[in-house]
Order: C-alpha cells, then sequence, then structure tokens
C-alpha cells in the first residue's frame, strides 16, 4: 500500500497508525493490513471502572432521602468521570484499534446516557463485546439493555399507558429510519414493547402483567407479536440494511452520500445475515474506500483528534482530569452523546470558536503553552474554571530515532507524511528547518508547524 | 504569510475587512441592518427558582410549601398583583419602574422534561419535548436570512464555546468572550499558517474558509470593541464583564443583531437562599447598567432583553434548603417598547400543579415568535416553528 493509502485506512479502522510501526505496515499489502487490524480487535478489555451498586433501582434509591441522593449522584458521577478516561485511554492506547473505533460508531448509532455508571458500563461493554460481531445480535441485546430501557422510558411503557418513545427511536434511529412506516406502526411496536423492563440485577425482566398481549398490527401484519417480533420483522426488511449502510459510509468513508457504494454495503450486510466483520472488510478491501476524493478528506472528531495526537507523541497528561475540559470544549463527551440521535459530525464539529481552539490545542500540548480558556460549568458536571498550562508529557524519542540520518527534506516528508494526509504534501509549504538545528529541533519544529495546521484536522 | 494575503488566497478579497458585506442576506432581509432591532439572549443555566426571584408574597400556599426557604413581604421589593423580587434585585427594581420590564408567569412546555440537558436542549432548538432537533432556533435563523456560511459576527456569543441555538445546519454565530483576546489568538495562527495548498479538498478548503472568515469577522468586532465606549460601572465579575462587552459592540455599531450571555449555577438543590441570592444579584446588577446604557445612547427602543432559564424548580422545597428540579417558570422581557410592562400575565398558580410544578400556560416557543417577528424581521414558521402566533409582547 502506498503511505496514503496506509495513513487512511488506519484512520478510519482505528485512530491513526502508531508512527513507528508506519515503515512495517506500508510493506503489506491491502489484504494483510486488513488482517492485522480484524487480528487485533480480538485483543480488547472491557470497561471496568464502574462498581455494582447493592441495587440497581437507582430511581427508587435516588428519591428514598437527599442524603443517599447525593451520595449516589456523587458516586456515580466520580465512575462516570473514571470511566471515559478509560474510554479514552483504550481508544489511544489498545492493541484492538479497529474494535475501539468500532465501539465509538455503535455508541454514536445507539447513542444513550443514564447518569448511573454501573448500568451505563453494562451497555457499553455489549457495544463493544459485540462491535464487529452480528447486527441482528446486537440490535436485541441492545433493546433489552438496561440503560437503553431507561433512557427511552420504555420502564414507563405498560399496556394501560403505553409509552412511545422506545419504540419510536428503534424504528427511526435503529432500523427502518424515517419515511418506512407510519405513526399508526409507532403505537402498535410500542404495544409490543410493553413490560420491557430490567431487574434488579441489571438484567432484562418481561413484567407480564404490564405486557400488552393482544393482536398488534404492524406494518400490514397482525398478530400477538411482542418486542422480538418487532425487532425481527424490520430486521427482516432490507430497509434496515439500506440504513445501515448509509451511516457506515458517512461514518467509515465520506461525508458526501455515494448511492451506489451504499447499495453494495447494504447488500453485502444483508447477505451475509447482518454479519458486521464481513461488512466492515469489505468497505475496507474496496478500490472505492481508497479513492483520493475519500482519503484524508474528512474532519477529525474530538476523539480522533484526541486520540490521534497522544498516540503520535505518546502524550500523557499528568492530570487526566483535563480530558474532560477539552472533551468540553470540542464537542464530543466520550459516554455522554448530545441527545438520542448521537453527535452531528463533519462540518458540524467545526465553528470558529472550536477552530481557533483545535489549532491552538496541538501548539499548547506540545509546547506547554498557555490556552488561556475560561470553560463554562454545566449543572451535574464536574467544573474545571480556568485551562491554561495543560500538564503534559511527551515522548518524541520515537521520532529522533526514526528521523536519524535523514535529510532535511526526508525528514520533514516523513514527519508530515505519518502525522497528517500525505496527499495534501505539507511537507512542501510549512516553512522550513535549518540545516543548522539539531535533530531534536528539527523534529519539533516540524511537528508544530504540523499540529497548527488546518490541514491537521483532516484524517 | 500576512493577513492581507491570506484573507485574498481565501477568496474573501471583495470583502473589505471592517465592512463584512457577506453579511448581505440572500433572502433579500439585510441580517446586517444597521439600524435594526438587537435581541440579546440571557440564559440562567441551571433551573433558576423563579419563585424566590419573583416571589408571589401574597399566596399562603407559597409559605407552606417553603418553610424555610420563603421571602416575607417586609423583605421583598415589591411589584403588583401580589409579587415582589428578591430582595438582591434591586437593580431590576429599578428596571421594572421605569417600565422597561416584562415578567411572563406559566412559561414553559408540554410533557416537560426536568433533565437539565434535555430541558436545554428544548429551549435551545424550540422542539416539541418527544423530539431531538439538533439546530438551534437563533442558528436556523441564520440560515434563513444570511448568506450561507458567511455570517460570522450577525449572532454573538460572549462565551468560549458555542451554544446549541446558535448553531443552525449551514451557519453558525460566533463565540467570543473578549475580541481583542481572540484576535491575538487568531491573528497568530494566520501568520504562521503553510503556504496555501494547490488542490485542497472540499473540506480542506471548508476549514480554511472558516478561518478567513472569522479573521475577518473578529477583525470586524475588534473594530466595533474599540470603538464602543461604555459610560457605565460594570461588576467585576464574569458576567458583569460580558454584558459590558455586549454594551460595548452594541455601541461601536457593530452589525450584530443577536447577543447571547450565560449565568450558570442556578442548580440549587442544597442551601439554596445564599447561593442563588449571590447569583441574583450578580444578574441584577449587571442589567441596570446596561438597560442605563442603552437608554442614554437612544438605543432602548432598538435593543430587545430576554432571560430564560431551562425551568423553574419544584413549588416545595426539599429537605436540604433546597429546591428541586421543575417546570414552567416566569421570564423576563426587557426593552423600551414593551405592550406589556409589568407583570404581564396571572400571578403563578401554586394551587393547581403537576406532580408538584407549576404547570406551563405560556408556551416559549410564542415567546420566540414574538422575538423572531419583533426583532429578527422573521416568523417562527421560517425556522422551522410551526403552529405559535406571537404573544403581541411588543407596543
Amino acid at each position: 500500500m502506498t503511505l496514503q493509502e496506509t495513513l487512511h485506512l488506519f484512520w478510519r479502522a482505528g485512530f491513526g497508525p502508531d508512527p513507528t510501526q508506519v515503515p512495517r505496515l506500508v510493506q503489506m499489502s491491502r489484504a494483510e493490513a486488513v488482517d492485522l487490524l480484524f487480528q487485533d480487535a480480538q485483543h480488547y478489555s472491557p470497561m471496568d471502572r464502574a462498581e455494582m451498586p447493592a441495587s440497581m433501582r437507582w430511581r427508587k434509591q435516588m428519591r428514598s432521602n437527599p442524603e443517599d441522593k447525593k451520595a449516589v449522584r456523587k458516586f456515580s458521577l466520580e465512575q462516570l468521570g473514571d470511566m471515559n478516561i478509560q474510554a479514552l485511554n483504550e481508544f489511544a492506547f489498545s492493541r484492538a484499534q479497529l474494535r475501539e473505533k468500532m465501539f465509538l460508531f455503535w455508541h454514536d448509532h445507539f447513542a444513550c446516557f443514564v447518569p448511573f455508571a454501573y448500568m451505563l458500563q453494562l451497555h457499553i461493554n455489549k457495544l463493544k463485546a459485540e462491535a464487529l460481531g452480528n447486527y441482528r445480535t446486537m440490535l436485541h441485546t441492545v433493546a433489552k439493555d438496561a440503560a437503553m430501557l431507561e433512557f427511552l422510558n420504555n420502564t414507563q411503557n405498560r399496556a394501560r399507558k403505553p409509552n412511545e418513545n422506545f419504540a419510536r427511536e428503534v424504528l427511526e434511529l435503529y432500523t427502518l429510519g424515517i419515511g418506512q412506516y407510519t405513526e399508526q406502526d409507532i403505537k402498535e411496536a410500542a404495544r409490543a414493547f410493553t413490560g420491557w423492563n430490567y431487574d434488579d440485577a441489571g438484567a432484562f425482566w418481561l413484567v407480564e402483567r404490564w405486557h400488552d398481549t393482544g393482536t398488534k398490527t404492524f406494518r400490514g401484519k397482525s398478530g400477538a407479536f411482542g418486542g422480538e417480533d418487532i425487532l425481527n420483522m424490520v430486521l427482516d426488511d432490507p430497509a434496515t440494511a439500506a440504513f445501515l449502510a448509509k451511516k457506515l459510509y458517512a461514518w467509515f468513508v465520506s461525508d458526501q452520500p455515494h448511492t451506489e457504494r451504499e447499495k453494495e454495503i447494504a447488500e453485502v450486510l444483508y447477505s451475509s445475515g447482518y454479519a458486521i466483520d464481513q461488512t466492515m472488510r469489505h468497505i475496507f478491501m474496496s478500490d472505492w474506500f481508497y479513492d483520493p476524493k475519500v482519503m484524508g478528506n474528512r474532519i477529525k472528531s474530538p476523539a480522533d483528534l484526541l486520540t490521534g495526537f497522544r498516540r503520535q507523541v505518546g502524550l500523557t497528561f499528568k492530570d487526566e482530569q483535563v480530558l474532560f475540559a477539552l472533551q468540553r470544549i470540542l464537542g464530543q463527551t466520550v459516554g455522554h452523546p448530545p441527545n438520542v440521535a448521537g453527535w452531528k459530525d463533519g462540518r458540524a464539529w467545526i465553528d470558529a470558536s472550536t477552530l481557533v481552539f483545535r489549532m491552538r490545542l496541538g501548539e499548547a500540548l506540545l509546547s506547554n503553552s498557555d490556552l488561556e480558556w475560561q470553560t463554562r460549568d454545566l449543572p451535574e458536571q464536574p467544573s474545571y474554571g480556568k485551562l491554561d498550562k495543560l500538564q503534559t508529557e511527551l515522548s518524541l524519542q520515537h521520532f529522533y530515532e526514526l528521523c536519524s540520518g535523514l535529510s532535511d527534506a526526508e525528514l520533514t516528508e516523513f514527519i508530515c507524511g505519518v502525522t497528517a494526509v500525505p496527499q495534501n504534501k505539507l511537507h512542501a509549504r510549512i516553512r522550513p528547518v535549518q540545516a543548522a538545528w539539531p535533530l531534536e529541533k528539527k523534529v519539533q519544529h516540524v511537528l508544530l508547524e504540523t499540529v497548527r495546521s488546518p490541514e491537521y484536522q483532516l484524517c | 504569510m500576512n493577513r492581507r494575503d491570506f484573507i485574498k488566497r481565501s477568496g474573501l478579497a471583495s470583502t473589505a475587512l471592517l465592512v463584512p458585506r457577506f453579511l448581505q442576506a440572500a433572502s433579500g432581509l439585510r441580517a446586517d441592518n444597521p439600524d435594526g432591532p438587537i435581541l440579546v439572549m440571557v440564559q440562567l443555566s441551571g433551573g433558576n427558582d423563579g419563585l424566590n426571584t419573583v416571589v408571589p408574597y401574597a399566596n399562603d400556599l407559597y409559605y407552606q410549601a417553603r418553610p424555610g426557604l420563603s421571602l416575607g413581604k417586609d423583605e421583598v421589593l415589591i411589584l403588583e398583583k401580589g409579587m415582589g423580587l428578591h430582595p438582591n434585585m434591586e437593580g431590576l427594581h429599578e428596571i421594572y419602574q421605569q417600565g422597561w420590564l416584562s415578567i411572563l408567569n406559566h412559561v414553559g412546555y408540554p410533557n416537560p422534561n426536568r433533565s437539565h440537558f434535555r430541558s436545554m436542549d428544548i429551549w435551545h432548538s424550540g422542539s416539541p419535548s418527544d423530539e431531538s432537533w439538533t439546530s438551534g432556533w437563533l442558528g436556523r435563523w441564520l440560515d434563513a436570512h444570511c448568506l450561507q456560511g458567511g455570517t460570522p459576527s450577525a449572532a454573538i456569543e460572549v462565551n468560549d464555546t458555542l451554544s446549541l441555538a446558535m448553531r443552525g445546519e449551514n451557519s453558525k454565530g460566533l463565540a467570543i468572550q473578549n475580541p481583542n483576546a481572540v484576535a491575538r489568538q487568531i491573528n497568530a495562527l494566520v501568520e504562521r499558517l503553510p503556504q496555501s495548498p494547490e488542490a485542497p479538498s472540499d473540506n480542506l478548503n471548508y476549514l480554511y474558509k472558516t478561518l478567513a472568515e472569522t479573521q475577518s469577522g473578529v477583525g470586524y468586532l475588534q473594530e466595533a470593541y474599540r470603538l464602543g465606549k461604555t459610560q457605565r460601572e460594570y461588576p467585576n465579575h464574569a458576567f458583569g464583564k460580558h454584558m459590558k462587552t455586549i454594551a460595548q459592540l452594541i455601541l461601536g455599531k457593530a452589525h450584530t443583531r443577536v447577543y447571547y450571555a450565560e449565568l450558570g449555577g442556578f442548580d440549587t438543590h442544597i442551601q439554596q437562599k445564599n447561593k442563588q441570592g449571590r447569583l441574583l444579584k450578580q444578574y441584577s446588577d449587571a442589567m441596570l447598567p446596561f438597560m442605563e446604557e442603552m437608554r442614554a445612547a437612544n438605543l432602548l427602543d432598538r435593543v430587545v432583553v430576554v432571560t430564560f432559564s431551562e425551568f423553574g424548580r419544584r413549588v416545595a422545597q426539599n429537605a436540604s434548603g433546597g429546591t428541586d428540579h421543575g417546570t414552567a417558570n416566569n421570564l423576563f422581557v426587557m426593552g423600551g417598547k414593551l405592550a406589556h410592562p409589568g407583570i404581564a400575565n396571572e400571578a403563578p398558580d401554586l394551587s393547581s400543579l403537576d406532580e408538584g410544578d407549576l404547570k406551563y400556560r405560556i408556551d416559549f416557543r410564542s415567546v420566540y415568535a414574538d422575538l423572531l417577528k419583533h426583532c429578527l424581521g422573521s416568523s417562527a414558521e421560517s425556522v422551522g416553528i410551526k403552529g405559535f402566533e406571537p404573544l403581541g409582547l411588543f407596543s
């Protein structure tokens, strides 16, 4: 593969390559590199920062008395923070790059938040485990997940007084997409999900006395359907595969829709019985995935930006809590999607202030310069106040070793190439290194020039 | 590369730095109408307890619900209809006495959501409570009335990050705390930009374009900020400084039509009394010099200030000397052309509650309909908010 193709693959199927591995990766064929990503994806760790509480009945517990409520909130808030940092550290340092990236996709797709750490952790671990498995299995699992049932109010969905929220989002966001069903279909589907709840251990629990056992008519078919029947019916409809294919294309390939390629992805997804691994392999092996118009033309999400940077320069934070503030300013807090629809990505990440912040961030992290940023306080969230110097530790030793013996031009091209988008030829446009500088200064100069360029915002 | 070269290369050469002609509207309406009305939105974040802000001191139910948290008739600043302001709000009381304040009670929306995040999203997007919209009502106003994407100073949020309200599908407002600091930051970035790419991808082009427009917009604001001379004393806290910045930009004749400011910390589950009192004082102390400044500059008829919070709080106090998340709340409208100065509608009804919370009678989206019509030369319909007529808040 070319350097550009290699970077492209490892950015879309992960959070960018480890620079020290790039010389090895470019020697591989496309199939070898894709195999490596899938093999490495087996070696992942589930999230484990939240502790199992005495009971999952957190609503009851929080209502019992204000002191308990405060304690539960505080306990959970701290653990949610620990989980967020664990997630970002896994993105940065896990060998299972493809699984971690897929997890972020599913986390965006099944956007869900509950202010209860253990419940959210169960949810996240289900997404991670099935991230490259089967979408049919995943949808059934997630639909019976405590966090999801809680988040979408299905715990209040009862035969006598149905709550449609869960049914609506299943049809609109997880399966068919808008326009494929009627409002009446939502009402009927909601009846099928009545009584879907969870028990004190967080496991699925069908509350029989709340479940509507009557006949439902859903998209032209009638029967005493349960929730599983609704899920199977929508999965059997190729419209679900088409809907998911569009989302996969937009997320992994390009924000410019492409009907033909999306159709191709939908066919693989549907004919394989929703095998996620086969579908992703098909995408990564396709020639169109390496179309020069597609490569390097995606605006990094905040998770991409922070994680890619950490992977490139071996960055660690003395105070990892600073990551919360950075995510909030950049507009993406992992573990806390903004709403049921997930994050708006692509150009939506960029406004005047986030762009200026993004471009200054790399320099602040590399050179410990001052960010002069006042963070805003949000209710029920930790507060940070002023963000000045970010205390970071870098290790640039690997760049010094990789660059020793290179000419100035080669050094510049190498660093720009492995850290930014090679086809943008940034190396020919930055201010050049000076021959008299020691190697360390040359490396640092090129890195600085790169991370504060608009080009660095793309992957 | 210097700033001029950069602007030239970014295709913005035709727009002189200080005259943002790109603000000219596609729809015929000029977003930068220099004599047009100006809307200032002030958000009290965390859920301000409206019942201890505008106190129904004549209502026994208020005292029954809040034995340890109520304010007595002898403490409050008397308004009308059996209501009075929190004693720390002398500034707001003065604004009321001048006839520049309308207080609307019972403002909310159907099926209220008691989560900060959801309720704030509902207020920002203008969506029904069972839908999640991903753009804001003011952002969509930018979409509808300004050139796509190219309006970095038509709507300004005095903050470091941009709220959902200010994000449209194509256009976005500009978040800026201090025009000089941001100008310095962005000029430093632009000075050290790499040479322009030869055949940039569409997204790379977008980034360069955004940067150029930001520099141009910020440069323009910096000039207005320099020209604007405030005459009043503003309190020396963050919110006071933010209101001063807005006043300075308005006096400097910036063509900005929407300003957005925020005061946070109102989530008073515990020990509400001191905390809320301190915040209300900050708010009130900053609003008086701002309104007096506008009067002195003969701008009162053009400037409208609206203050809201994502929800009010439970009528009954909790066991920790605080209040929990509630629903409907009061909302303030300030300006020189109010149709109903004073308390515009009936005092809050504490006898008919929904799970312990006030029931809404005015949908906040009808307030938006008024603001869009009166201040922004638009309509609720054109920003995708359907079925709401203006209330007639302005004369």
